[in-house]
């Protein structure tokens, strides 16, 4: 017994020891797993020489409960079939504040993957000054064909804004606007919020009639409302613009619509502690009139046959054309350094996001995700539920996009206006004193 | 000491203090460093020295008073209730003589579960709609409460914080009332003393210690508690009244992407938890057994 407790100690001193280094060093880790991958296909029964087996490591926003998962899951099994010798380790996750630092964390550790779907706007600052992506011109010298099958428009909407360059391969563009409960809408006899008049109307009679005008929760995600207040007030030149004190008095007055919408009672009791997904059951519970988001939420929506989805109505100011809309491409396939660098690597990464990127896919993934403005031309597209189609439709016909705001402000300054939205909306901080102070940061971190 | 050979105890102390340099006091030294540049991202890109200008937006900053009012009374809370509580309990079991494996296995389950599960859980509670509080209380006739506004929040915060952790300290001051020789307590009942002067004069007494490591325990954990608050109220909700250190500090860093600033907000909680360890040291002597 004594010398069985003396080697049990033994046993889990080393294990300990050995556990706590596992951590360290992120190639011990990648080396061990690509040993068995080359030893299953050299034991593969074929006549030719056993190929090199290569591992390419990807990451998308297409996991858990995003509704392309499948679609992006059959396409990589796909891929694997028509190109034996490369295994696909795919690491995918549904994209929010915490995933993104997770990205940028790995690529900070030199632990980035080798293809990765990430976004092009400010979120790629990182990726791009550090030098950790190839640009498209640079695929395209060595392989011309890439990325062919993409609009124009698509690829001018995807530049990283730092240098105007492309770094990604887009495949499909977003739109957002208000979705309206098109039932309470015609109980209570209300026109849609196609202007601002019918707007405020609408949230009085909700108020008056116990239901909730917006389902919003300020204190979790209240980007669509700061995007669309700008957007109303400023219309797209105003939304456009980068240089925010240029703008300022377009700020202030879109900010402080937060205020007067909430004395008109617009949001919900519980908005400052709410959180977005159960603003979003309640809507669709049909215990709120309208539900500011963008059309990957569509497939969430359950009530599709009764719900339409509007532009932003213009303040009145004649500054916004009612068809304008907040819509843009800002996230595609990257190919790392790491994996360009890589002779072996660079020809299966190529291949990987051509294969991810094809037409016929495109337009898979547009009605997967019930709508979305399509990177390549993919003709009519059949398949789409009212919405979507009503959606796609709007998208079409704005005359004017522009992308959202949280694309080029500052972390920082961002960061901070999404924590004052609820406090400007019950009235403890003012609008101008918010927007100084974005400016302020925003001129540090220049 | 019993050995002669003193250098064995460095041999085997010596891969513990490595591991504790290089993962504990190396980082430390780092964030020190670190809290003296700007650093606008994770990965140290364009870093800029800015010397002492952090720690003067520290003092000036409104929201880290108010973090630290709201952990100072979260401390509380959780001293009195979470250690309170322990107390309290672990002095009831030891006095049953049936069940009290039983016990013991019911009151830690809370440690073993995720505190971000505990965390969902518990909105799924809070909220105004659908949660189950305002369920029950419509079905008794009453009206729904909005439990996360402005007065309630940190209370209802730091509720799950509370029960998670019950239980840990339970069992530690239970162990440590069973290290107490019975022959004290025959020779107290010869004397004929009742239950409550037995744990007034000789068990809480002697549990002294046990004590005073929880309490240094229940107050650093308290200093950097995250994870439930976080899941419940991020970003302070609501309108930034419930930051806790820990939580500012998370957003500052993450979602802000301030780095030397964070890491100066990890300075104050250091040097805040030492201060408050050392004088709860200092207050509470030791009773020799």
């Amino acid at each position: 017994m004594k010398k069985f407790s003396k080697v049990l100690a033994a046993g889990l001193s080393g294990a300990m020891i050995v556990t706590s280094l596992v951590g360290c060093g992120g190639q011990k880790a990648t080396d061990t797993v690509t040993a068995p991958a080359e030893v299953v296909t050299e034991q593969a029964p074929e006549a030719e020489k056993p190929a090199e087996s290569i591992t390419l490591r990807t990451v998308s926003m297409f996991g858990g409960t995003d509704p392309m998962t499948n679609i992006y899951g059959s396409s990589i099994e796909e891929f694997m079939k028509s190109n034996a010798t490369v295994k696909v380790e795919d690491e995918s996750a549904t994209s929010d504040e915490q995933w993104k630092s997770k990205v940028l964390i790995d690529f900070a550790a030199g632990n980035e993957p080798d293809v990765i779907f990430f976004f092009t706007d400010v979120n790629a600052k990182p990726l791009v000054e550090q030098n950790k992506v190839v640009s498209l011109e640079e695929i395209k010298s060595v392989y011309p064909e890439y990325a062919s099958n993409i609009t124009e428009a698509a690829m001018a909407s995807a530049k990283y804004a730092g240098d105007g360059k492309n770094y990604a391969v887009p495949v499909r563009g977003y739109y957002e606007g208000i979705f309206c409960n098109k039932t309470l809408f015609d109980k209570y006899s209300l026109e849609l919020p196609t202007t601002w008049e019918n707007l405020e109307k609408a949230i009085k009679t909700f108020k008056e009639n116990d239901v909730t005008p917006f389902a919003a929760a300020l204190g979790h995600v209240p980007h669509y409302f700061i995007e669309h207040f700008i957007l109303a007030e400023g219309g797209v030149a105003d939304h456009s613009n980068q240089d925010v004190a240029a703008v300022k008095e377009t700020w202030v007055k879109a900010l402080t619509n937060f205020k007067t919408f909430a004395d008109m009672g617009a949001f919900p009791i519980d908005t400052a502690t709410s959180k977005h997904e159960l603003q979003q059951q309640a809507f669709n519970d049909g215990k709120a009139g309208m539900f500011f988001d963008g059309n990957w939420v569509i497939e969430g929506i359950t009530d599709k046959d009764n719900t339409v989805i509007v532009p932003m109505p213009g303040t009145g100011n004649g500054k916004k054309d009612p068809s304008d809309l907040i819509a843009g491409f800002s996230s595609g396939y990257y190919i790392t350094k790491k994996a360009w660098d890589d002779p072996a690597k660079r020809d299966a990464a190529v291949k990987f996001v051509e294969h991810m990127t094809t037409t016929d896919l495109i337009k898979q993934f547009v009605v997967a995700a019930s709508g979305g403005a399509p990177a390549a031309d993919i003709g009519a597209v059949e398949g789409l539920n009212k919405l979507a189609a009503a959606g796609a439709k709007m998208a079409g016909e704005a005359k004017q996009c522009d992308s959202a705001i949280d694309g080029w402000l500052s972390k920082a300054a961002w960061d901070y206006l999404l924590g004052k939205v609820p406090v400007i909306a019950i009235g403890k901080e003012d609008a101008a004193a918010v927007v100084d102070k974005i400016i302020e940061i925003q001129n540090s971190n220049k | 000491m019993i050995y002669k050979n003193k250098k064995i105890i460095w041999i085997f102390l010596f891969p513990t203090i490595l591991f504790i340099s290089l993962f504990l006091y190396l980082p430390f030294l780092a964030s020190l460093f670190n809290s003296l540049y700007d650093i606008p991202n994770i990965a140290g890109i364009g870093k800029t020295f800015i010397g002492l200008k952090n720690y003067i937006e520290l003092f000036e900053d409104p929201i880290i008073i108010d973090a630290i009012k709201n952990t100072l009374i979260m401390m509380l809370l959780t001293v009195v209730f979470e250690l309170g509580l322990a107390i309290v309990l672990a002095l009831l079991v030891d006095s049953t003589k049936v069940a009290q494996k039983i016990y013991r296995t019911i009151f830690f389950f809370p440690v073993v579960i995720s505190a971000t599960a505990i965390g969902l859980m518990f909105i799924l509670f809070y909220d105004y709609n659908v949660g189950l509080f305002n369920q029950a209380l419509v079905k008794f006739g009453q009206e729904p409460k909005l439990w996360l506004d402005e007065g309630k929040a940190l209370a209802m915060i730091s509720l799950p914080v509370i029960w998670q952790y019950v239980g840990f300290y339970f069992v530690i001051i239970l162990t440590g009332i069973a290290t107490i020789p019975e022959d004290i307590y025959e020779s107290a009942y010869l004397e004929g003393i009742t239950g409550f002067q037995k744990v007034r004069y000789i068990t809480l007494p002697l549990i002294k210690g046990v004590i005073k490591t929880c309490l240094i325990l229940v107050i650093t954990g308290s200093l950097k508690v995250f994870d439930l608050p976080w899941t419940i109220a991020p970003r302070g909700m609501p309108n930034q009244t419930t930051y806790l250190l820990g939580t500012y500090q998370y957003k500052t860093v993450y979602e802000a992407s301030r780095v030397g600033y964070g890491c100066t907000i990890a300075i104050l909680i250091v040097t805040i938890g030492l201060v408050i360890s050392l004088a709860v040291n200092k207050f509470i002597k030791q009773e020799e057994l």
